[in-house]
């Protein structure tokens, strides 16, 4: 996540590495159960920052409800003054958000996210959908 | 299970025990209400995310509480735990530890009606530095 704070930016690399795009949603489901994700920083963690995550659904003809948004939580490095050198590490357990959000078969769901606050330096944001 | 989804945030610069406005979308722009989505009849759904974004200062400790206002709330006004910040330092402190929360989604009841909610925040304690609060609330 690259972009600045309170700016959506699509989120839609495989985890292949490919450009997945728009999910396209599939056939003969119609509804997504739960959302699952996780994030951090995967490069300096720039000190007293704390961003917290939020991911929105969207896509025409997609979602009969309209967009969706979910916050999905927080990172944060503490460094009091900022000047102390430190080494830390963290383990964060994905989350699951089990929902009831209405789709439409064939049409193409889009994942964006957005942060609120102070950039801690270009987080990485993963998502798992799951149709049923 | 909700079906429908808004979420707001804001940074909390205003005194202990003192309720403000959450009413920033993730895009940037203002919700200073939410209106009660069609048909939805109550609120199954409350996620909550809070984050010292900032220097967080030491030897404070901070519970956060969520109300729910407006001409959307069937009975009347509702109060929610959302959580607790706390940052201590003992001695010449030069430690420091990176902390990563997922957001707390808990199951909740609360009757809508059309109309609009306000959501204000505010926390006990100390001030621990103007820290930001993210709220979803799930309708159905």
């Amino acid at each position: 996540m690259t972009q600045a704070t309170t700016t959506f930016s699509p989120v839609e690399t495989a985890a292949d590495g490919s450009t997945a795009g728009p999910i396209a949603i599939p056939p003969g489901t119609t509804m997504i159960k739960s959302i699952t994700s996780s994030v951090v920083v995967d490069g300096a963690h720039s000190v007293n920052t704390g961003p917290i995550f939020v991911l929105r659904l969207t896509g025409t003809g997609a979602l009969p409800d309209g967009n969706q948004d979910l916050v999905l939580g927080m990172v944060h490095h503490p460094n009091g003054g900022g000047t102390v050198t430190d080494t830390d590490g963290i383990m964060l357990k994905p989350l699951t958000i089990p929902v009831n959000i209405a789709v439409k078969a064939g049409a193409d769901l889009a994942l964006q996210a957005a942060y609120y606050g102070t950039d801690a330096g270009s987080p990485q944001l993963s998502v798992e959908i799951e149709f049923a | 299970m909700a079906k429908y989804y808004v979420t707001v945030a804001d940074a909390m610069t205003q005194a202990t025990t003192t309720f403000a406005g959450v009413q920033t979308l993730p895009d940037g722009g203002t919700l200073s209400s939410i209106k009660v989505p069609p048909d939805m009849k109550k609120i199954s759904v409350l996620g909550a995310s809070i984050s010292p974004d900032g220097t967080h200062t030491v030897d404070t400790g901070c519970n956060f509480t969520l109300q729910l206002s407006g001409t959307g709330m069937v009975d009347g006004i509702q109060e929610f735990n959302v959580g607790a910040l706390a940052n201590q330092e003992v001695g010449t402190s030069v430690g420091a530890a990176v902390v990563a929360e997922s957001a707390n989604y808990r199951t909740v009841d609360v009757n809508v009606k059309p109309g609009e909610i306000v959501l204000s925040a505010a926390y006990d304690g100390t001030d621990p530095g103007s820290p930001f609060i993210c709220i979803t609330l799930g309708f159905e």
